[in-house]
């Protein structure tokens, strides 16, 4: 038992469980000075980077508690937020009251969604990643039909701005002037030389991190770890599975939703066929740069992962137009970090999952 | 029948949830909308009575005292509020002293309305009706207050741009 605690505490294994931030740590660490960019701002927008991405990443921590996997349907969720903020601004609702609303809007939406895709999830166990993915393109489709089809048709959408030209359809650029920044600047501080720190979102992500750690102690928390375990111990034990997967995705799909609110209010500006597809590919490459892995999260790594992210996601351009005099090859440096990380967190799971299968069996044998 | 008796009371839990869930909806609907209230300083005929426009008129809205809007005669202005509940101030002014020749305060109530349009003269004369109907192109519910049949801007001015719904 010594030993084996002696093990897991070697360099080697540190390195390898935190290979991904150590690397972007380290290639952080080389841009930066080359990007020239002051303190100032860097603290300034990793600030507010936090704040706009840290809810959709955490949303993707209860499936892996789960043992889901990483969340690619959270997308689904993320369309609904989505479609509560075109009613939102076609009504003219604006302020908090417009983000609560468009929340409001987007739950049953969320709901809806969430139990579809723990529905087909539990038709694919074992494969939920990809079939996750999958469902992301399945119901972005449906989501075109119904945004690009319905809306000003079927579904009445009375503001000019937000209709295509032809009286159906929602435009591919919405300005949600009415809730840009409502939640960023509820609460205004400012601190060292000008920095803005949109405490108010800081707050409710503070908020939602104590909800995830008391989650994790209740019973439904520790069925879901169960699950995420051993699902046929926990089936053994009593624990209904699928429909505590089926919550667990439904989790996600909502805090989703509220994620990708939270995240339009800080931009401003609603992209309305792409936004969505977007933000489940970044929210995952974050949480992967954090140091998670597909069947480990905790919150230390969504903070991590997002600052780390977006260091990168600043940093890269400058310091590849520094360099090589094309701010270009840096974005494609950054683009390609953001889809190899992807690739590289699932190479290493099957590669970490190989391992722990060869030990049990070397165990089995008696070997050392 | 125990399993039925629960089934019910969930079910009675589900419903007050949503119907809760609709009357917060309907609450953020009505103090959160936001409503771009056209000002107009032009004489306009209401209800048979003639309200001459200011020769220079200052307007402040909500008590916002930093951003009064100056309006001289025949032109128009727009300011978006939120909520329901507004109160606006105009005060004709003397241009060249600057001195304030007449104050008035109203309290408004818009409701649901997206865009209305206030006639400025109207509300300095503490008329019954000051609402005005909407330039051409901005398709708009019905004002609060019935707009009589005859009801006709006297002034015929070069059309201001009607400002778009939101921006």
């Amino acid at each position: 038992m010594a030993d084996k605690n002696k093990g897991s505490m070697s360099l080697k294994n540190i390195l390898a469980n935190n290979a991904v931030p150590i690397i972007f740590i380290g290639l952080s660490a080389i841009a930066i000075p080359i990007s020239g960019f002051s303190a100032n701002y860097l603290i300034q927008e990793m600030l507010t980077r936090l704040a706009r991405n840290s809810f959709l990443v955490l949303s993707l921590l209860i499936p892996i508690l789960a043992g889901m996997g990483l969340n690619f349907g959270m997308v689904l969720g993320a369309m609904a937020g989505q479609i509560g903020l075109i009613f939102v601004t076609d009504w003219a609702v604006t302020g908090v009251y417009g983000m609560m609303l468009a929340g409001l809007i987007g739950t049953p939406i969320a709901i809806v969604l969430g139990y579809i895709c723990g529905a087909v999830l539990n038709r694919a166990k074992g494969r939920e990643m990809v079939t996750s993915y999958i469902l992301g393109f399945f119901i972005n489709g449906v989501y075109q039909l119904i945004v690009l089809y319905t809306m000003g048709r079927l579904i009445p959408i009375s503001n000019p701005q937000l209709v295509l030209s032809r009286g159906y359809g929602i435009r591919n650029a919405i300005n949600l002037t009415g809730v840009r920044h409502v939640l960023d600047n509820l609460i205004p501080l400012k601190i060292f030389n000008n920095i803005d720190v949109p405490v108010a979102t800081f707050i409710l992500i503070g908020f939602f991190c104590i909800l995830i750690i008391w989650f994790r102690k209740t019973k439904l928390g520790q069925d879901m770890r169960a699950l995420g375990q051993d699902m046929k111990v926990a089936e053994e034990a009593g624990i209904p599975v699928e429909r505590t997967r089926i919550i667990a995705i439904l989790i996600s799909t909502i805090l989703a939703c509220y994620g990708q609110i939270i995240f339009l209010q800080n931009i401003g500006t609603m992209n309305t066929y792409n936004s969505h597809e977007q933000a489940g590919m970044f929210a995952i490459a974050a949480i992967l740069i954090g140091g998670a892995s597909v069947s480990r999260a905790t919150i230390t790594n969504v903070f991590v992962g997002v600052v780390l992210f977006h260091l990168m996601f600043v940093v890269s351009p400058m310091a590849g137009k520094e360099l090589i005099g094309q701010a270009q090859l840096g974005e494609y440096f950054r683009v390609f970090v953001s889809y190899g990380i992807i690739a590289l967190a699932l190479v290493l799971h099957a590669w970490r999952r190989m391992r722990a299968k060869a030990e049990a069996r070397r165990s089995l044998r008696g070997e050392e | 029948m125990n399993n039925g008796s629960v089934n019910k009371k969930r079910l009675v839990i589900r419903l007050v949830l949503l119907s809760l869930l609709i009357v917060i909806g309907f609450f953020l609907y009505y103090y959160g909308k936001e409503h771009e209230v056209l000002l107009d300083n032009k004489t306009v005929e209401i209800n048979g009575q003639i309200y001459e426009a200011a020769e220079f008129v200052r307007i402040t809205v909500n008590g916002d005292a930093a951003k009064p809007i100056e309006l001289y005669a025949k032109e128009r202005d727009v300011v978006k509020v939120n909520g329901p509940k507004h109160t606006i101030k105009v005060e004709i002014v003397d241009e060249d002293s600057d001195k304030v020749i007449k104050t008035e305060e109203r309290d408004f109530n818009f409701g649901k309305i997206s865009s209305l349009m206030i006639s400025i003269p109207a509300v300095a004369e503490k008329a019954p009706d000051v609402y005005l109907p909407l330039p051409g192109l901005m398709t708009q519910a019905p004002a609060p207050e019935p707009a009589p049949e005859e009801e006709t801007e006297t002034t015929v001015d070069v059309e201001i741009e009607p400002p778009a719904i939101s921006d």
